[in-house]
């Protein structure tokens, strides 16, 4: 399940809406400051860290697999994923365990579990990347202004992000999806609404204690304007943390259409995702159809937990006092 | 310290009041309207506007939002026409259960997490911890219902060793008297946290060991052991506090699946239902105290946190 | 260190793991009470639908199977009782009156009452009646089942001629079919007890039953809001808190039944037990010493009731129906882990499936409602819907097909043999020709457009532009996987023959708010709108259709209109006419999409309990009749 603040952050003072000389003085031990960027051995350092990473590597040439099966396999792998009269009027039993023709057995309707797996990653996979994208832009420039501008505008604007941090994200889905026709393009906004609460709060942070730099005020008394500080600074220092939001947010993203999916929220049939395959599934986990159960709840976790290790992998080169082990 | 007690309090109204207004205003959005929900599609149109005026659905919607504040202060949360009577009457009942339930998978979890993640920051980089680590990136990539139907399957079905759902009549306090039902939601809930717990906790571990002051102690000739429980692991523990009151949306929100799957009759099976049944009244009231419960929560864990940290505590603010 | 290190996880894991150990070792709990003394007959509710409401003369909002098929019939019988075996016909057996008498030119309704008392020593007589319309006369508009000119509204006067006759003087001539079945059905005799506007009061004070019919509204209004408050609503002010839920067990106006049943206890999550009620004076005395209906919040939930057999009376979730039947109306294979304990009978509604097509939606670019109007095109729609197919498959056998604006089952007098044939039969190269042949062209898989437009013969029909296209909007209401499932195949059906059907979903009652009826220039851009619960006949149990097909209906949607109809249904109304016209002429023109109607519920009946057979369809349960 997700949690609003991401507990695979090194930082505890997340929390207590903390004061900004805090956060500058959190930062500051991070010391990955625009001096190092501007050389560019800060990207290389980062790709040596990851490489050392075994679990990371192998997580990422396994999404990359995931990727090819979902979305080159129906053109190898054949199946009827989409007409429901058809899939009736065929011989194929429902609920079908695996056999020559369905190797991982049918659904309730008839249609081949291997094939909708594949057809249901496609819509995982999308939207889960879709809304981490639209979260993070979104929550980004949210909290890059909010940080930048400070005082009251930042107050204000951190307000509606704690209001929404509030809610549990479930209920609000619940009552967004209950409201709006949950068709695949609006689950991804539906559900980057609930998730760009945290970068906003995390790139505000950010924002807050770079504006103070040196450079930063020195950009300032040399004329360089607003948009010019947040767009060429404020933004490429958070590069790194941006980049090791999303990636839980992948994750996160799958798993909350997963949850949507699995409360009948998901998105509408014949499309399917891989909670919405779960969902039926669940229903007859007491008569033993364990084909429709285990090889997606097996394959929602290993690209779940591939997302992880690339993301603490990520996390862990940014980390430069980590580096010094 | 008083001032940030008196600020973040303040916040946490202004949280609430908002929370009532877009809570109010879902309630409002949703089309063919409270009198449709209630009376069905057999209703005649003098029907539905007969219960428009009974209802006071045809006044304003600033009108509508003021008489529902109003009610607020006055502790009426609502009537169900549903269930046909009071919102509070419903979430009396259901409230204390989930308190119950996310109280002991929370204490539970953390029993576990802790050792856990301290034993993980100690040992770092050795096989243990990525053992450990690996469980819980599984514990954590496991959606909750995913983990509640597994654990069903297993210890229920094959097993026989728990029920599937908690009995229809349980009370209260049956979660002492027959805690066999229990165990499997417990364990559910529990297991998702556990997993960020541990991880939280190794992460701050780690990071108090590199202080400077854990560094100074040592070079002091402070044994490890001393170092370890007097000095890092109660700094470490405190941002747990604030972590604990951090996920409580999280938590809450894995115990409304939670409640689902096995049918636990608390505030998230409530809230659910009522969705389905477009209990506007009910909905709004579950929504309005689980996201009070939180905040209050999340505004403990902070005061805590506050009391606890000399910095916070002796105003460096 | 390491070894604190190790005691430490050590510790943390041990207490895990003690604490399971304690756990597992513990006693389980006893099994809910009802399976235990064989007397006790334990019934599982629907879940969500607790009853919640106690007093018979309610509003829309509490008029539902769970308060009256399933709680208040049991202890206030209605003047007329529906359901006779598994027929929805009149049964005079528990009726509190004989069979009405109709004279006059079926201007005149006369109901002779028969000896029934009340728990109190009050018999129920005539005056009881008049309780009843005087109520009527001055709340209709807070009476669920109004609609204007029908009940009161169709009474010229009523008499009492004695305390076991009363007589009925129409405005104009009935048919009596229809006023029996759904206008006098409408009427729950209540005790003079009820008659009072303070607790404690003298029965009769409140002025409302003995008086003559329609001169005592204040009086009466005073007491339907008494009354209503004490089973909690308030009339004026409907928001206020007013908890009665509590109390329905412990009020003595409660008390006072003339049905078979009292209530003994009764709380807000739905537990409910109800002892027998001695004086009952019904044909079949209750033998069972408590009946006691459980709540559950959800499918899962009932169904392990029914695997641990603390059930008696259950239902089969639709979801563990393992496998299916060839004929519908008797019960294939029971779910394997309640097969050795129970036995399973399908439950019909007396009721129609089907989803409208908006006449007047401006959809499709303007398309939409002409292209509805044209019946070749209906008939094209409707041939395409493969009713057989989504029975066997979809529902596994326990479904029934709708045909018509009369249900074909369960087994009753009114269908006619036209409509249970089924003129539309699946058939995809029938549904092909019907479009080409009427200026389409036909592209299976694609969007079929208008290549013909006009108003001759071999065209498409007035209002439809050339280039058109058979595109359609179909809103459903998601929640029941079945539902999906079925739209889905109709979707991949309708576009063997090009018409392109777009299917979103949403919640029940969005659906319910969508589909509503709209006059033509007014903006109505739904086209068409699938609640999936079609319309059940019940208390309007002759299926006369005044209220969905006739013009101007209010739970016409889709805005139907026909002359032709509007006289055949007020023939079925006000004249001694039979149902076979108004039948087969909307059996062949189509009004709605007609769909398969799923079985309400697999009933579990568990081994050794006799009696629940054979089951109403319509839902009311009869528990004096069962026997361990």
């Amino acid at each position: 399940m997700t949690t609003p603040i991401d507990p695979f952050e090194a930082e505890p003072l997340q929390g207590a809406v903390p004061s900004a000389d805090e956060m500058v003085e959190v930062f500051d031990k991070e010391a990955t400051a625009g001096e190092v960027m501007a050389s560019g051995g800060f990207l290389r350092n980062m790709v040596r860290v990851f490489g050392e990473n075994k679990l990371a590597v192998i997580s990422l040439i396994f999404l990359i697999f995931v990727v090819l099966f979902c979305f080159v396999g129906p053109h190898l792998y054949h199946t009827n994923q989409t007409n429901a009269q058809q899939a009736l009027q065929s011989s194929t039993p429902d609920n079908g365990p695996p056999s020559r023709a369905n190797p991982l057995g049918t659904d309730p309707s008839g249609f081949d579990i291997l094939g909708r797996l594949m057809y249901g990653g496609q819509i995982s996979l999308i939207v889960g990347f879709a809304a981490a994208i639209v979260a993070t832009v979104v929550g980004v420039i949210y909290g890059a202004l909010s940080g930048f501008f400070g005082g009251a505008f930042d107050s204000l604007l951190m307000r509606f992000v704690d209001i929404g941090l509030s809610i549990p994200i479930l209920l609000l889905l619940i009552a967004l999806v209950a409201i709006y026709k949950p068709n695949a393009a609006m689950l991804i906004f539906v559900i980057a609404a609930v998730s760009w609460l945290v970068p906003a709060r995390l790139i505000r942070a950010e924002a807050l204690s770079l504006r103070n730099r040196e450079y930063v005020q020195a950009v300032r008394v040399m004329g360089g304007s607003r948009s010019r500080i947040i767009g060429r600074h404020i933004i490429p220092n958070s590069v790194g943390t941006i980049v090791v939001f999303a990636t839980f947010n992948v994750a996160d993203s799958i798993l909350l259409l997963a949850s949507l999916g699995f409360l009948g929220f998901g998105v509408p049939a014949p499309q399917t995702d891989w909670g919405s395959m779960l969902s039926v599934a669940v229903n007859s986990a007491a008569n033993g159809y364990w084909w429709q159960i285990y090889p997606v709840g097996i394959l929602i976790v290993l690209v779940v937990v591939a997302l992880n290790y690339i993301g603490d992998a990520l996390r862990d080169s940014l980390e430069v006092r980590l580096q010094s082990r | 310290m008083l001032g940030y007690l008196i600020r973040r309090t303040i916040q946490a109204l202004i949280v609430i009041l908002g929370v009532t207004l877009i809570v109010f205003l879902l309630g409002q959005l949703i089309p063919g309207g409270q009198a449709r929900a209630a009376l069905g599609p057999k209703a005649t149109y003098a029907q539905l506007h007969h219960y428009d005026v009974q209802y006071g659905l045809n006044q304003p919607i600033w009108v509508q939002y003021w008489h529902y504040l109003l009610g607020l202060f006055k502790g009426n949360l609502g009537y169900s026409v549903k269930r046909n009577q009071t919102v509070a009457a419903s979430i009396g009942v259901a409230l204390p259960r989930t308190i119950l339930l996310v109280g002991i998978s929370t204490i539970f979890a953390l029993i576990v997490a802790v050792p856990i993640g301290v034993s993980q920051a100690v040992r770092r980089n050795s096989a243990y911890d990525y053992a450990m680590t690996g469980i819980s990136f599984f514990l954590y990539a496991i959606p909750a219902f995913l983990i509640a139907t597994l654990l069903i399957i297993w210890f229920s079905f094959d097993l026989g060793w728990f029920p599937s759902s908690v009995p229809t009549d349980a009370g209260l306090w049956s979660i002492f008297t027959d805690p066999r039902s229990f165990v499997l939601p417990v364990f559910s809930l529990a297991a998702l946290t556990i997993a960020s717990y541990s991880r939280y906790m190794r992460s701050s571990v780690l990071d108090t060991l590199t202080e400077d002051y854990i560094r100074t102690a040592r070079a002091k000739g402070a044994g490890s052991r001393r170092v370890l429980y007097g000095h890092a692991l109660r700094n470490a523990l405190l941002p747990l506090l604030t972590l604990i009151g951090l996920t409580l949306p999280a938590i809450v929100g894995g115990a409304v699946i939670i409640e689902d799957v096995f049918n636990y009759p608390g505030m998230g099976l409530l809230t659910v239902q009522a969705a389905n049944n477009d209990d506007i009244p009910l909905v709004l009231g579950t929504t309005l105290v689980l996201t009070v419960a939180t905040v209050v929560g999340s505004l403990l864990a902070d005061l805590l946190y506050a009391a606890a940290d000399p910095r916070i505590r002796l105003g460096a603010e | 260190m390491k070894g604190s290190i190790r005691r430490l996880v050590a510790s943390g894991l041990a207490v895990g793991a003690l604490t399971t150990g304690l756990i597992t070792t513990l006693p389980a709990a006893t099994a809910t009470a009802g399976a235990a003394t064989p007397s006790v007959a334990t019934w599982a509710e629907a879940p969500q639908t607790p009853p919640n409401y106690i007093f018979p003369f309610m509003g829309l909002q509490y008029f539902s199977v769970s308060n009256i098929n399933n709680f208040q019939f049991l202890m206030y019988r209605p003047l007329y009782w529906f359901g006779n075996g598994s027929t929805p016909n009149l049964d005079p057996a528990l009726s509190l009156a004989n069979q009405p008498s109709y004279s006059n030119g079926s201007k005149t309704v006369t109901v002779s009452l028969k000896n029934y008392k009340w728990s109190n020593g009050e018999s129920v007589t005539a005056t009881d009646v008049m309780f009843w319309m005087n109520m009527l006369h001055a709340e209709k508009a807070n009476w669920a089942d109004y609609s204007q000119g029908a009940l009161p509204d169709n009474i010229k006067s009523i008499t009492v001629n004695s305390p076991t006759k009363v007589t009925f003087n129409l405005t104009a001539p009935v048919n009596s079919y229809w006023f029996t079945y759904n206008e006098l059905s409408q009427i729950t005799p209540m005790p003079l007890a009820w008659d009072v506007t303070a607790t404690g009061a003298a029965a009769g004070s409140g002025g409302c039953a003995k008086a003559a019919y329609g001169t005592v509204d204040t009086q009466c209004t005073a007491v339907y809001t008494f009354l209503s408050k004490q089973a909690g609503f308030d009339p004026s002010n409907p928001k206020g808190a007013n908890n009665a839920l509590p109390t329905y067990a412990t009020n003595p106006l409660w008390q006072v039944v003339d049905g078979p049943w009292k209530l003994s206890v009764f709380d807000a999550s739905g537990n409910v037990t109800m002892v027998p009620n001695k004086t009952y004076s019904g044909p079949t005395k209750p033998t069972i010493s408590k009946f006691v209906e459980v709540p559950f919040t959800t499918d899962s939930a009932e169904f392990n009731a029914l695997v641990s057999g603390s059930v008696d009376v259950g239902y089969l979730p639709t979801s563990d129906v393992t496998s299916s039947t060839s004929n519908p109306t008797t019960a294939g294979s029971n779910n394997p882990r309640l097969e050795s304990s129970y036995s399973m009978s399908p439950l019909y509604t007396w009721s129609i499936n089907y989803f409208p097509y908006n006449f007047n939606s401006t959809g499709d670019g303007g398309a939409a409602g002409p292209i509805f109007k044209q019946l070749y095109f209906r008939q094209a729609f409707q041939t395409l819907v493969d009713q057989p197919l989504y029975n066997q498959k979809i529902f596994k056998g326990y479904g029934i097909p709708t045909y018509g604006p009369v249900p074909v089952y369960p087994q009753n007098s009114f269908v006619s043999s036209y409509e249970k044939k089924n003129p539309y039969t699946y058939n995809v190269s029938n549904a092909k020709k019907l479009l080409s042949s009427h200026g389409w062209t036909v592209v299976p898989g694609g969007t079929s457009y208008c290549k013909n437009p006009g108003t001759g013969k071999g065209q498409c029909g007035a209002g439809i532009q050339k280039n058109a296209k058979l595109s359609f909007n179909l809103e459903y209401a998601t929640g029941s996987s079945a539902t999906t499932q079925l739209m889905n195949a109709e979707k991949s059906s309708w576009g063997q023959a090009g018409i392109n059907v777009n299917l979103s979903g949403a919640s029940f009652n969005t659906v319910l708010g969508n589909a509503v009826p709209c006059t033509s220039g007014q903006s109505c851009s739904w086209e068409l709108e699938n609640w999936g619960a079609g319309w059940v006949f019940a208390p309007d149990y002759y299926p006369t259709g005044e209220a969905i097909f006739q013009t101007g209906a209010g739970s016409n949607s889709g805005s139907y209109s026909s002359k032709q109809n509007d006289t055949n249904i007020a023939a079925t109304t006000s004249k001694n006419t039979s149902l076979a016209n108004y039948e087969n002429y909307l059996t062949q023109q189509l009004p709605v999409v007609y769909q398969p109607n799923a079985v309400t519920s697999l009933t579990e009946i568990k081994k050794g309990l006799t009696g629940v057979t054979p089951q109403s369809p319509l839902w009311s349960i009869n528990p004096e009749n069962w026997r361990f």
